[in-house]
Parts: C-alpha cells; sequence; structure tokens
C-alpha cells in the first residue's frame, strides 16, 4: 500500500488540480517534505489522510487497501486511545470488542487480519482467546498482538506459544506499536 | 308705609356686634336632610359632598374659610370646589358639616315666613351663582368660571346674615323695599346705617373668603363698569352684577331687591358677551336653578321629618361605630399590655439566672399583668428528686418560696399536660400541692396552665383568675406567655444540667495523675544483625503488586498514548518536550510497578552449580554499569577451597551487584576499597561471602529499614531505594541468607550465606 504520494497522486485521490495541492502544500495546509535535492513534493500518507479529514473529502479512493485491526480491551479508555493511534494512521480499518465473548462475535463478522488482545480480560483470559482463535481453521492467518500491562517473563513466552505473534507492554510507544503491527502484517 | 326702627345708630351697632360675633351661617334643613345621609357612607370621600356644599351658601362659605384656615392653597385660574374639598381629611370633613347649624323649621306653616325667606334667598344666590358661571364662561377675556360661580353663590351673605340674626328686621326690611319699590340697600342704610355689601365684605373677609369673591360681593350693586375700566380684577364684580340682573329679571327666588334692575347691556360689552348669549343664559337660568333646588331638597314637602329621620340614621350609626372602636381598643390595649408583660419579663432574664430566679420573676409578673389573685409556680423535678421548690406570690409584695414534697402516686406535672396546652383547673389536678402550702387558693377560680419549653412542659402555674369571662380572651395569651417563659426557663434548666455534668466530668479528671501510663522507652542497643523479611508477607506483597500493576497500567498506558498523540501533532518545541516528559514519566511510574512486582514475585530460580570468583567478577561488573563507574576498587580474596555454590546465578549476580553498588555510594568522599571475601562455612553447607565498605555505614533506625523496598537513605533522587531489598529478596529465593552490620561512619559488612549443595 502506498505510503507516500505525488503531488499528482494526491491530486486524483482528492480530485482537485495538481496545482491546488501544490498550493496547500506550500501554505503548509498539506503537510509534506521535499525530496532533498529536488524541486518535487511528497506526501506521506498520514498526512494526505488527515487532509482529507480537514477538508472532508470523502476517504474512499484512499480506503482501498486498509487493514482490518479489531482491537480488544475491556478499558474503554484504552480502546479509545488505540483507534485513535490506528485511525490517525490511516492505513487501518478498525473495529473494537470489550470481552472475550464479544470478541469472538466480532472475529466472526469483521473476518480482521489483526487482533490486539488484551491479556486481561473480564470473562476470559488472553491466552484462552487466543487458543480458541488459532485452533478455528477459519481463523488460521489472523494474526495476534497482545498488549498487557501484567505479564511476567515467562508469561510471554507461554503466549507466544499459544500463537501470539508479538507482544506490547502497557504502556506503550506509539511508534514501537505501528511498527510491530506493520511488521506482523508485513506492510511496507 | 313703613315702621321706622327704634334708633337707626342702635341698630347699626347691633348689627356690627352681631355681624363679629357671627361664626357662620346656617343652612336649612331639608338640605341637612339630604347631605346627612351621604356622610354614614362608608369610606366616603369628602368629594362626594361637592354638589350639596357647592349648592348652599352657607356650606359653601363654611367650607372655604375651613380651606382658607388649613392654609390649603387655592390655585390661580382653576377654582374647584371639588379638589379643594379632596385635600381635607374625611374627619375634618365630616365634624365641620356635623357642626353646622341648621335651621329648624315645623312642618307647620307657622315659621314659614322665616323660612320662605332664607329659602329664597337661597334660591336667589344659586341663580345667580349658574348664571355668573354661564357669563363667566362666556365672557372674553375668558374668567374662571367655577370661581365666578362661587362668587354669584355668596354674593348676598351679607343678606344671609341679616336675616340669621335679625330675622324680624330683615323681614321688614324686605317689605319695605318690595313696596317703595326700592333696592334693599337703600333700605338697609336707612334702617341700619349699613348695608348687605358691607356686611358681607366685612365677613367674607372675617372668614377668609378668597379674595376676589370678597370684592364680587363688596361690589356687585356698584358702578362695575366704571370700576373694571380702573380695576381689572373688579371684572368679576361686573359678572355677579349682571347675573343678579338677570335673577332678577328672571324673577327666581328672593333678592330684596324691588326696584328696576340695571340695563344689562353695558355690562355685557365689558364682558364682550353679546346679546344672543345672554338671551341665550336667560333662558337657560330658570331649568338650571330647578336642578339645584332639587338637589338640595328645597322643595320637599315634610323637611322637618325627613331632617328628624337623617339625623337619627345618622346618629345611629356612628353610635355603632363608636361601639366597634371601643371593642377594638380594648382588644389591642389587651395585646399590648400583653407585650408588655414579656418585654418586662425578658428584660429582667440575665444569662445567669437560674431557673428557679426566673420562675420567681415570672409568678410575679403574671400576677401583675394578667391582674389575677394569688399565684403559685413550680418546675418539674428532676427524676429522682421528691422535693419540689415552689414559688407563691400573694401579692405584690410578698413572694415566698416553698418546699414541698412531690405527690407520690401522682407525677408532678398533670400526664395530660405533658405535651400540650390546656387551661385546667387547678384544684383538680394539684390538690396535693395547695395542701401541703397552707395558703388559701379559691378553688372555684384557680386555673393551671403548663409552661412549655419547645413540646415539652417543663413546669406549672396556677393561680386565681380574677375575671372568669375572660378566659377566653386570655387563653391565646397565656398559651404565648407560658411558652415564651417556658422556653425560657427550659433554657436556664439545660444550662444548669450541663453545669453540673462539666463539674462531674472535672471531678473525675482530677484523680490520679499518676493512672495515666507511660509509653516503655526506647531500647538503644539494636541487634546487630536484621532477619530479613518473612515470606509470608511478601507472598501477599507480590499479589497486591500485580493487582496494582494491571489497575495502574492502564491509565498509564492513556497517558502515556495521549501524551504521545498530542505530541506528534504539537509543533511548539517547549509544548512539545513538555509531552515527552509525560510519556517519560508515565513509563518511569511503569516500571517502579514492574520493580514491586518482580521483587515481590521474581522470576524462579534455576539453580546450577556455580563458581565463586566468576560470579563475582559478573557482579563487579554489573555493578560498575549501575553506577557507571568504571573501574571500582574492590579487593577480592576467595579462598581456594570454596565450594561451587548451587544458585541462579544470573540473580545472585544480580543481587550481589546491587549490594556493591550500595557500597559504592556509601563513600561520601574519599573511596576506599572494597572487600569482597568468600569461604567456606562448614556447619550450614553453604559458603559464606562478604563484602564489606568503610564508607559511611548506617544507624540503627536506617538499618532497620534498609532492606525495605523503596527505603533510600540517599540525600536527593531517591532513584528507588529497591537495590537492597532486591538482593535480598534474591538471596532468599535461592535458599541464602543475608545479614548486615553496620556502624555510622565506620562502615557496613553484608554476610551472605549461599547454599552450596
Amino acid at each position: 500500500m502506498k505510503d507516500l504520494f505525488t503531488t499528482g497522486e494526491a491530486a486524483e485521490i482528492c480530485r482537485v488540480s495538481q496545482q491546488t495541492i501544490i498550493r496547500c502544500f506550500d501554505a503548509g495546509r498539506l503537510e509534506g517534505f521535499r525530496v532533498p535535492g529536488s524541486r518535487f513534493r511528497r506526501i506521506p500518507r498520514q498526512s494526505l489522510v488527515k487532509f482529507m479529514k480537514e477538508n472532508k473529502i470523502p476517504l474512499d479512493s484512499i480506503e482501498s487497501g486498509k487493514r482490518k485491526v479489531l482491537i480488544v480491551d475491556d478499558d474503554a479508555e484504552i480502546v479509545e486511545l488505540l483507534m485513535d493511534v490506528l485511525d490517525k494512521d490511516g492505513r487501518f480499518e478498525l473495529k473494537t470488542a470489550s470481552s472475550g465473548y464479544e470478541a469472538g462475535m466480532a472475529t466472526e463478522r469483521f473476518q480482521p487480519e489483526l487482533i490486539l488482545l488484551d491479556y486481561m480480560l473480564p470473562d476470559v483470559n488472553g491466552n484462552i482467546v487466543c487458543q480458541t482463535i488459532k485452533k478455528n481453521p477459519q481463523f488460521e492467518n489472523i494474526k495476534i498482538i497482545i498488549i498487557s500491562g501484567v505479564v511476567k517473563q515467562e508469561e510471554i513466552a507461554q503466549l507466544l506459544k499459544s500463537g501470539a505473534e508479538d507482544f506490547i507492554r502497557k504502556p506503550f510507544d506509539i511508534n514501537e506499536l505501528i511498527n510491530k503491527i506493520t511488521a506482523v502484517l508485513q506492510m511496507k | 308705609m313703613h315702621e321706622k326702627l327704634p334708633n337707626a345708630t342702635f341698630a347699626a351697632r347691633q348689627v356690627e356686634l352681631a355681624v363679629n360675633n357671627l361664626d357662620s351661617l346656617s343652612t336649612l334643613d331639608c338640605v341637612a336632610s339630604q347631605y346627612l345621609p351621604r356622610i354614614i357612607q362608608s369610606h366616603f370621600q369628602p368629594s362626594v359632598l361637592t354638589d350639596i356644599i357647592e349648592s348652599d351658601p352657607a356650606l359653601a362659605v363654611q367650607f372655604l374659610s375651613l380651606i382658607s384656615r388649613r392654609g390649603i392653597s387655592i390655585p390661580d385660574g382653576r377654582f374647584s370646589l371639588a379638589n379643594l374639598l379632596d385635600k381635607l381629611t374625611v374627619n375634618e370633613l365630616r365634624n365641620t358639616i356635623l357642626s353646622i347649624k341648621v335651621t329648624p323649621t315645623s312642618d307647620r306653616n307657622n315659621g314659614e315666613g322665616e323660612y320662605k325667606n332664607k329659602k329664597g334667598l337661597f334660591i336667589h344666590s344659586l341663580a345667580v351663582a349658574c348664571c355668573a358661571k354661564d357669563i363667566a364662561e362666556l365672557a372674553i377675556p375668558q374668567m374662571d368660571s367655577q370661581l365666578a360661580y362661587c362668587a354669584g353663590l355668596l354674593h348676598d351673605i351679607g343678606k344671609l346674615a341679616i336675616e340669621e340674626t335679625m330675622p324680624k328686621s330683615f323681614t321688614l326690611i324686605t317689605e319695605q323695599a318690595e313696596s317703595s319699590k326700592q333696592c334693599s340697600r337703600a333700605v338697609e342704610q336707612e334702617h341700619l346705617n349699613i348695608d348687605h355689601t358691607v356686611i358681607g365684605k366685612r365677613l367674607a373677609q372675617k372668614w377668609q373668603m378668597p379674595n376676589l369673591i370678597v370684592l364680587a360681593i363688596w361690589l356687585h350693586h356698584n358702578q362695575t363698569v366704571t370700576i373694571c375700566k380702573d380695576m381689572p380684577e373688579a371684572r368679576i364684580a361686573a359678572v355677579v352684577q349682571l347675573a343678579d340682573s338677570l335673577a332678577r329679571q328672571s324673577d327666581i327666588g328672593l333678592s330684596g331687591s324691588y326696584d328696576i334692575p340695571k340695563p344689562a347691556q353695558p355690562i355685557a360689552d365689558i364682558l364682550n358677551i353679546s346679546s344672543e348669549q345672554l338671551q341665550l343664559i336667560h333662558h337657560n337660568l330658570k331649568a338650571a336653578v330647578e336642578r339645584k333646588i332639587k338637589l338640595l331638597g328645597l322643595n320637599l314637602p315634610k323637611p322637618q321629618t325627613e331632617y328628624s329621620k337623617a339625623i337619627q340614621t345618622v346618629a345611629a350609626q356612628f353610635a355603632n361605630r363608636d361601639a366597634e372602636l371601643s371593642d377594638e381598643n380594648r382588644l389591642l390595649q389587651s395585646a399590648s399590655s400583653h407585650l408588655d408583660f414579656i418585654k418586662d419579663f425578658i428584660l429582667n432574664v440575665s444569662p445567669n439566672n437560674s431557673a428557679i430566679n426566673i420562675a420567681e420573676n415570672l409568678a410575679t409578673q403574671w400576677q401583675k399583668f394578667y391582674q389575677t389573685g394569688k399565684v403559685c409556680l413550680y418546675l418539674a423535678p428532676s427524676v429522682s428528686s421528691q422535693i419540689l421548690e415552689v414559688v407563691v406570690v400573694e401579692n405584690l409584695s410578698q413572694r415566698e418560696t416553698f418546699y414541698v414534697n412531690a405527690p407520690v402516686d401522682t407525677s408532678a406535672i398533670p400526664k395530660v399536660l405533658m405535651n400540650q396546652f390546656m387551661i385546667l383547673n387547678a384544684h383538680e389536678y394539684i390538690d396535693w400541692l395547695f395542701e401541703q402550702l397552707n395558703i388559701d387558693f379559691d378553688i372555684n377560680r384557680t386555673k393551671l396552665v403548663p409552661l412549655l419549653s419547645g413540646s415539652k412542659t417543663i413546669g406549672i402555674i396556677a393561680f386565681e383568675l380574677n375575671y372568669p369571662s375572660d378566659l377566653k380572651l386570655f387563653e391565646e395569651k397565656f398559651k404565648i406567655s407560658a411558652s415564651i417563659a417556658g422556653s425560657i426557663i427550659g433554657m436556664a434548666l439545660e444550662q444548669r444540667k450541663e453545669q453540673h455534668f462539666a463539674e462531674h466530668f472535672a471531678e473525675l479528671f482530677s484523680v490520679t495523675p499518676e493512672a495515666v501510663q507511660t509509653l516503655p522507652e526506647e531500647t538503644q542497643s539494636i541487634p546487630e544483625s536484621k532477619e530479613i523479611s518473612s515470606v509470608d508477607s511478601l507472598d501477599a506483597l507480590a499479589e497486591m503488586a500485580a493487582g496494582a500493576a494491571h489497575e495502574l497500567n492502564n491509565p498509564l498506558a492513556v497517558i502515556s498514548g495521549r501524551a504521545q498523540l498530542l505530541a506528534e501533532d504539537e509543533g511548539d518545541k517547549e509544548k512539545k518536550q513538555i509531552l515527552e516528559q509525560i510519556k517519560k514519566n508515565a513509563n518511569e511510574a511503569s516500571e517502579i510497578i514492574e520493580d514491586l512486582m518482580s521483587f515481590a514475585e521474581p522470576p524462579q530460580p534455576k539453580p546450577t552449580p556455580t563458581r565463586i570468583p566468576q560470579m563475582i567478577e559478573e557482579a563487579i561488573q554489573l555493578a560498575g554499569r549501575k553506577t557507571d563507574i568504571e573501574k571500582i576498587d574492590i579487593q577480592v580474596e576467595v579462598d581456594d577451597d570454596t565450594e561451587t555454590v548451587l544458585i541462579d546465578s544470573a540473580q545472585i549476580v544480580s543481587a550481589i551487584a546491587n549490594i556493591i553498588s550500595n557500597a559504592v555510594e556509601s563513600y561520601k568522599t574519599d573511596i576506599e576499597p572494597i572487600k569482597i571475601s568468600a569461604e567456606n562455612e562448614e556447619t550450614a553447607d553453604s559458603v559464606k561471602l562478604t563484602i564489606t565498605d568503610s564508607g559511611c555505614g548506617m544507624d540503627a533506625v536506617t538499618l532497620k529499614k534498609a532492606i525495605q523496598p523503596f527505603f533510600s537513605a540517599k540525600e536527593a533522587g531517591r532513584k528507588r531505594g529497591m537495590g537492597l531489598a532486591y538482593a535480598a529478596r534474591l538471596i532468599q529465593i535461592n535458599k541464602g541468607s543475608l545479614s548486615i552490620t553496620s556502624h555510622p561512619d565506620e562502615g557496613t559488612t553484608v554476610n551472605i550465606y549461599l547454599p552450596s549443595k
């Protein structure tokens, strides 16, 4: 999926003239950078998404190619935080769940590519969720990243064995999280 | 043919006297019968009488006089009797009008002669008044028509005065004037040496009539046309003269003059009135006068009867009202005296008065204000007491206090009065008291009432009521007085109770100061070694730490995450730094929890045989990294035959490293070498490892706390005093033990025992 756009590409996506894009770029309303040593402008995906949102340009043309992520945590504020982080990035289509049970239902319906799974859920241990999902042949290819505030070293190893791809602690570094996600989903 | 009146001078003097003595003119009874019914209406305004007052010369004069005496100013140009009357109070008006003399007449024709004269004069005056008003309205320049009306009404008060004081002479004069076709003035002069215009003027001045009216009265028979040329104010006289002419031409009423009236035209010219207008006025005059006559009731058939009836009604009404006011007055008086009672009572109460003092006061006041006979009062006894204190007031100078026995079979306060107010017959309830008092209280008259404090009865007051009929009247007041007094006495009682309580309390505390325990003294000697904390408390800590970690990490994640998101969008460098600081600190907080968790539940040790020297070497290196010192000055002495120990090497290395860094940090200024030695401990199947430093050491208190997590004796920058605690913990789970000895300024020695098998 494209991470970087030229002004022409951006113009096409936004259905405006290239001049408009250039002007916005120069005025600072569209963030980006110049290719060093040249006059070419480059617009990172994130900025383009932000710009489109700000100007209420429908996002369908950039939407396609989003990766589906299911966020599972019983703490509403954590869920909101993760949503904001991933939404800002722009490459993801998001759904949420706040219990093991809901996670199961959502996985069925939403068919995510990745689940961000909190280890401590009210109804069931994250471990179990992991195993259950992996066992189901339908969901074989779903990747799972465990996020948790309370995991000890040994348990991490155990989790990785039950099928989680990676683990990240709370509190987390946003960039680290995104990196892990992109790595696991093999995004560029 | 006319009789000559006896001695003209004598008559003149008589007239003068009479005139001087005349206070007011009198009115007719028929007129009175008209105005009397009006004044007994409730809430009447003075102005409802305006129409009658302004139609009756006697009334008009009286009221104008009153108005002038009251100092009420008459506005120039807009004379209005109604307005002026309204400036009087209702009472003034009523009193004035009731004091007006009424000429009695009989219904028979006997007094008809005199009656006729007065009536005639009234009618004539009315005619002139109406006429004058109309003329004034048409005159150019315009004149105050109301004023002209009044002037017209009053122009012949001189004649009225003569008629009143010397009715017989008046009749004679009039008859003479009639028979000789003269103006009454001439006849008057002849007989009295004075004429009605002068009399009128004198009276008008005496009664403080407005100036213009005075002029009109005086000059209405003179050469007004000529006068007007010099004195414009005399125009009113001209108006009145003209009106007089017209009235006489219409033959309305008794004018008393029988000469040919003066020609109207010259006067009319002065006033700029055309003859057609005059004709019109002339034409309307009779009708206007008729209306007024009707209003005054001048044609009533039986004026005397009417008048009597009216007087009776008025008298009856006023009598009623008087009775009502009297009642009201009595009530108010008694109410105010009631307030006086309360005022007096309260003024006599001072904060330090005891309840019984207040009660005494109350009894006295009660008698005084309610004018009762003997009074006795007692307060509810306290539970245990058998004795009642009773205050008896026989009369104002005799007041005594008695002590009686409380009744055995009943309660001192009648049950029915415990919480409510009622007036009861005393002897039915407190006979036991009267018996003991030996004072005669009249059985039939003595009542008792409770003294209520809030809703509780705290005392009883009994008294001989002198006016039994007033019971209902006084009930409300008794209740109020009793309640107020009761409340005050109640408060005094409470105060007393509290004082007793306080005294009792104080007594308790004045006993044996030695009884108070002293705390045991701080033991000076501290054991040289400290045991490591037991396993149990650490397990509890572990569980708590885990719970805390989970709980805390979520909010910390939110803090950290949000700060990061904000930092990403923040352009301001400073703010961005601050946001990063937030993130860093959130992470740091998280690490503290992690430390705690690790401490509480460290990972299971995996014991492997480990060689001491190697272990020590690794520990030194680790310590170096921890303390940021490349080369720590350590002297290592390991016995050659020391065995391997069976421990989780990573953990123990970490533990030793912690101890070493502590040792390093204990050197404030000069750093001396740290000594590490190891040897076998035969008896315990373990190896003893000793780490010694000669740093600042620890005092007893610090030592005690040394291995507590988070304790740090470092001055600034806490840096998470976990090191030693952690070390101790790690050693413990590896089945080892640790002991510390320390002396301030001398250094610390740490002994570690590790299992060798």
